[in-house]
């Protein structure tokens, strides 16, 4: 069964104006989310990752400019008839301020890192709900919005009567679940969850984590989840697209990835995350550092690091193709695009697609090398 | 890769039941003075090219176990032997004596390195505090030769650059090799690789886990990623609220975990390879304030099995064999405390 | 899209032929000649004071006195003290900026000024900045009973009312221009020890501080080669702005004739303008100079002090990168 996009991203760029020229953060990245379902993004610091989830939502700021693209957000129409378009997608990067404003919060939350940092220390949290409550539903009665606020934090698993401690007083896992409540104050559609665990215990992540499939279920959202922890998203997404240096470089489904993964650099992450089962190997990682994005690497960017460089990766940048699906391993996910010149049969040069024996050889003789030369 | 096997080879650095005390500061002058139990009662010990791994989750108290180790804290109770004598002078001299042999990597890399000093600042002051470098020379020599062990080569390259001009990798190498300045024989790494990149992590562990073999380096691993902790370390201490849970060889931990504690770490912990029947444990509650921490076993109020006595006393160690062993009344009275260090002896 | 364009570079597999050859440990490492240290001091002090205009105005400013401070005297071998018979004559080729009612040389005087007002002002300045830099670290590193007790003590001297007791002071000890500088530099240390103590504080936590403690390192070394570097901005801005206060309260003392009367700075002059009535003479070149003087030398420094902020803080870095904003928008 296929879904309708609820979300599509389309050759989004964004730059920063740094003081000496401009930098790609992200790089024509096209991502698509399906309604109802979790499309995870993933990348290492300066993969531009974090730069998606402020350009979807229009949250930049100067030196950031997003310099390109559309990003179609298809709302459902809502009974109580806000600005929801009823005909077809709207492109949210030209949606004027007004506009902008009703879809923020009640169409689009965004859930960011660091609670602390979101949540007003000054204020009860209470009152930070009931105060999204009556900015966007002005109309609604000041009983109906307490109820609602109690509603919100026992549905994310919290006490109500936790509505009146301040942030400080409340531990970082509830701080979180604050933030989710009032993310889903006004029921958006869509979260965006900018590395919403991150900062937690594991402990305390995975009861978030339960409680947010659970929500998802119940309200039916879709959500973008945006980690570095790659092992974490073949979990929980339904999507994952990996990101590198500012440009999507695998994009395919959860089930797929973790069974094949095709890009050099999605197969050295999954590998770079020890396992809790199975025989005890070294690892060996990807050799190298992530690219400063003031001095990205001609043609593809991973190519310094990639096992599989030859000729054609330092030279041109490798567009994201559609694979030939795989019978077996596709679901109803949609297909597994990849950018890199192997699996493109006008650059491949003739050699076959690269299989995991010769990625994982490839990895271990060029760490090897590069303890050698000395880059590591 | 991991002996799993209990090493008969004598500890280099043994920790006897510590305990830290933190004081609070308190504004009312006349309140009832409060303290933080950090550290209850703690026993471990290093042996040579081995590692064992500290994990736990935050407010376990295993930065502070790790701190007290490394002298920067004083314990409130207990005593760290080094290669079996007491560690006890406070003295200068002494103090330096002892981290001549005991040194600490620190978690962030981008705070650990002083901004306005030089690769060559950083492990030249090390270098000469202990002795091993005393002209110009002898230092630029010995800095090239560490930031080779690091894998910082060409070290002409890094010796003269500034914590601002290096990646969060090359920083935490250098970071490494200021602890080996000091010629150690224990290294205490607090979470070495956390903050670094998921890519370069491996590097970095790697890189830990040569040092480990080449060098003899007894290795305090903390961690609060238990699959790290499986790679990197033969053995596994797990903690909660300032208790030690459960030990022994790490496979047998993460493999059979016996404390609910364990289990429930284990079950929260992405794996990818997780069987789908597999439904991650319910966790209830969080982890408990330790100004006022619960009686007995401090898991108690979370424990899926509390049983009354929980409530009443900290259970003795029981052994589960091939140095496993584990603190719960599921398994038995345990053995009473006073009892020995946590690994390989006893 | 936006395409890459081809480069010509072929990618290169790290280690291989390339590689480059080590040189044998230590020997044939070039460890660099104590001159490079000084070239490297030179240049990057050049771009600090060439960072931007209102610093580069500044430092032209400042330079200037300074210059004239150190050289002036030696050049101008004059007394400035001198009677002559041309009395209150305005500016002439024999007297570049007149004299005033004893036949005294404005311009030597003047010259001659700059080295005690200037001096004061730096000395004060230094010792202002020592007093805060000792009390503000120690009591921000140790922390504790020691900390308490040094923030009792500020607190007091912040409070003192600084003026006033110069004059008292200056009444009762003797009447020399370093008894006001010694008070003014008592009254004006409490603030920079208060923003040094702060800052010191949250030095304290970070982690190559608990480094150094675990490598090994001395407490003095901690306090005065870790923390202290990275504090120079705000010791710099406290030390300039005391000295503007030193510049500013000597002057106006010796102007209420607390100073010393034998000794020539920009304060005495205006002194010696206002009970000779130069304002009631007209006799603007008597008064205007030292005044214009202490106006410019405060400006200046006060130019510096944004500079200070500006080479500390990339955010108030604006002009270049609106500048880049400019050309960004025409390309994309």
């Amino acid at each position: 069964m296929t879904r309708r996009p609820i979300l599509d991203v389309k050759h989004l760029c964004v730059d920063y104006l740094a003081e000496d020229g401009v930098v790609h953060a992200v790089d024509d990245v096209s991502l698509t989310l399906r309604r109802g379902e979790i499309l995870g993004l993933a990348g290492e610091s300066g993969s531009g990752k974090s730069t998606m989830a402020y350009a979807i939502t229009r949250l930049l700021r100067p030196p950031a400019e997003i310099t390109g693209g559309e990003v179609l957000y298809d709302g459902r129409a809502r009974a109580n008839g806000e600005m929801t378009p009823s005909v077809g997608p709207v492109d949210i990067l030209r949606l004027k301020p007004a506009q902008l404003r009703a879809v923020r919060w009640s169409e689009i939350a965004i859930v960011f890192q660091s609670a602390m940092n979101a949540l007003n220390p000054t204020m009860t949290v209470g009152t930070q709900v009931l105060d999204v409550l009556a900015t966007h539903r002005p109309e609604m009665p000041k009983p109906e919005r307490n109820a609602r606020a109690r509603a919100l934090f026992e549905m994310v698993g919290i006490a109500a009567e936790r509505l009146k401690s301040y942030p400080h007083e409340l531990s970082g896992g509830m701080r979180q679940r604050a933030t989710i409540a009032i993310a889903l104050a006004l029921s958006p559609e869509l979260i965006i969850m900018d590395e919403p665990t991150t900062a937690l215990d594991v402990v305390v992540q995975r009861e978030i984590l339960t409680e947010l499939m659970r929500l998802r279920e119940r309200l039916d959202l879709s959500i973008i989840f945006i980690t570095h922890d790659l092992s974490l998203l073949l979990e929980i997404a339904d999507t994952v697209a990996i990101m590198y240096a500012g440009r999507v470089v695998e994009s395919t489904s959860a089930h797929a990835l973790h069974r094949q993964p095709r890009h050099p650099y999605s197969f050295g992450m999954l590998h770079s995350f020890p396992s809790l089962r199975g025989e005890q190997r070294l690892m060996t990682g990807i050799p190298g550092s992530p690219p400063d994005l003031r001095a990205v690497p001609a043609g593809c960017a991973f190519h310094p690091r990639c096992p599989l460089v030859y000729a054609p990766c330092s030279q041109v940048v490798p567009a994201l193709m559609t694979m030939p699906t795989d019978s077996a391993a596709i679901t109803d996910s949609g297909e597994q695009s990849v950018a890199c010149h192997r699996y493109d049969p006008a650059r491949s040069e003739g050699k076959p697609l690269p299989t995991a024996t010769e990625m994982e050889d490839g990895y271990a003789t060029l760490s090897s090398a590069f303890q050698e030369a000395g880059k590591a | 890769m991991t002996m799993t096997t209990p090493s008969t080879a004598t500890p280099i650095l043994e920790a006897d039941h510590l305990r830290k005390h933190f004081p609070v500061r308190q504004f009312r002058p006349f309140a009832k003075p409060q303290v933080v139990h950090a550290v209850e009662d703690i026993s471990l010990a290093l042996v040579p090219g081995r590692a064992l791994a500290l994990v736990g989750e935050s407010g376990s108290g295993k930065t502070t176990v790790a701190r007290m180790l490394a002298r920067l804290y004083e314990p409130t109770a207990g005593v760290i032997r080094f290669r079996g004598r007491p560690v006890t002078a406070s003295r200068r001299a002494a103090l330096l004596e002892y981290r001549h042999h005991v040194q600490m990597v620190f978690q962030d890399p981008f705070s650990s390195l002083n901004p306005v000093h030089s690769v060559r600042y950083h492990l030249g002051r090390v270098l000469r505090l202990h002795g091993r470098a005393h002209t110009r020379d002898e230092e630029t020599a010995q800095i090239l030769a560490l930031l080779g062990k690091v894998s910082l080569t060409p070290a002409e390259q890094f010796i003269e650059k500034y914590p601002h001009q290096l990646s969060g990798g090359q920083r935490q190498r250098v970071s490494i090799a200021r602890a080996l300045a000091a010629g150690p024989e224990v290294l205490l790494a607090d979470e070495p690789v956390s903050m670094l990149d998921v890519s370069i992590r491996l590097g970095v562990l790697n890189l830990l886990l040569r040092l480990k073999r080449e060098e003899r380096l007894a290795v305090l691993f903390i961690t609060h990623d238990i699959a790290s902790a499986r790679y990197f370390a033969e053995e596994t201490l797990i903690m909660y609220a300032g208790q030690s849970v459960e030990s022994g060889p790490s496979d047998a931990v993460i493999q059979q975990p016996k404390h609910p504690y364990t289990q429930l770490l284990i079950s929260a912990a992405p794996d990818p390879d997780r069987p789908a029947t597999a439904k991650p444990l319910p966790a209830r509650g969080e982890i408990p304030s330790l100004v006022t921490p619960p009686t007995g076993c401090r898991f108690h109020p979370r424990c899926p099995h509390a049983m009354p006595v929980c409530r009443e006393r900290f259970p003795g160690r029981t052994e589960l064999g091939n140095g496993h062993w584990t603190h719960c009344f599921l398994y038995g009275e345990g053995n009473d405390a006073p009892e020995g260090p946590a690994t390989t002896h006893s | 899209m936006r395409q890459t364009s081809p480069s010509n570079e072929i990618a290169s597999v790290p280690g291989g032929a390339n590689r480059p050859a080590l040189p044998p440990l230590g020997r044939t490492y070039a460890s660099p000649s104590p001159f490079a240290g000084l070239m490297r001091f030179l240049r990057a002090f050049w771009r600090a004071v060439t960072v931007n205009r209102k610093v580069m105005l500044g430092s032209a400013i400042v330079g200037v006195f300074v210059l004239v401070a150190i050289f002036g005297p030696i050049i101008i071998r004059q007394n400035p003290l001198a009677y002559t018979t041309d009395l209150v004559r305005p500016p002439s080729a024999a007297h570049w900026l007149g004299t005033n009612q004893g036949g005294q040389d404005v311009f030597v005087q003047l010259v001659v000024g700059t080295r005690s007002s200037l001096s004061w002002a730096l000395l004060s300045g230094l010792m202002v900045m020592m007093i805060s830099i000792a009390v503000g670290l120690v009591s921000g590193y140790a922390g504790g009973v020691v900390d308490d007790i040094l923030s009792v003590i500020t607190n007091v001297f912040l409070v003192v009312p600084a003026f006033p007791l110069a004059i008292v002071a200056v009444e009762y000890f003797s009447r020399s221009t370093l008894t006001i500088a010694i008070i003014v530099a008592l009254t004006n240390w409490p603030w920079g020890a208060r923003v040094l103590r702060a800052q010191t504080l949250s030095m304290r936590s970070r982690e190559f501080v608990t480094a150094a403690r675990a490598a090994g390192e001395h407490t003095w070394r901690i306090i005065f080669l870790e923390i202290l570097p990275n504090e120079i901005a705000i010791v710099a801005a406290s030390f300039i702005t005391t000295t503007i206060q030193v510049l500013l309260a000597v002057a106006a003392l010796e102007f209420l004739g607390f100073g010393d009367s034998a000794a020539i700075s920009w304060g005495t002059m205006l002194y010696d303008a206002y009970f000779g009535s130069a304002l009631f003479q007209g006799a603007w070149w008597w008064f205007a100079p030292p005044g214009f003087c202490i106006a410019l030398l405060g400006a200046g420094l006060a130019l510096l002090n944004f500079g200070i902020d500006e080479v500390a803080d990339p955010r108030l870095r604006q002009g270049k990168r609106r500048r880049q904003r400019g050309r960004a928008t025409v390309a994309a």
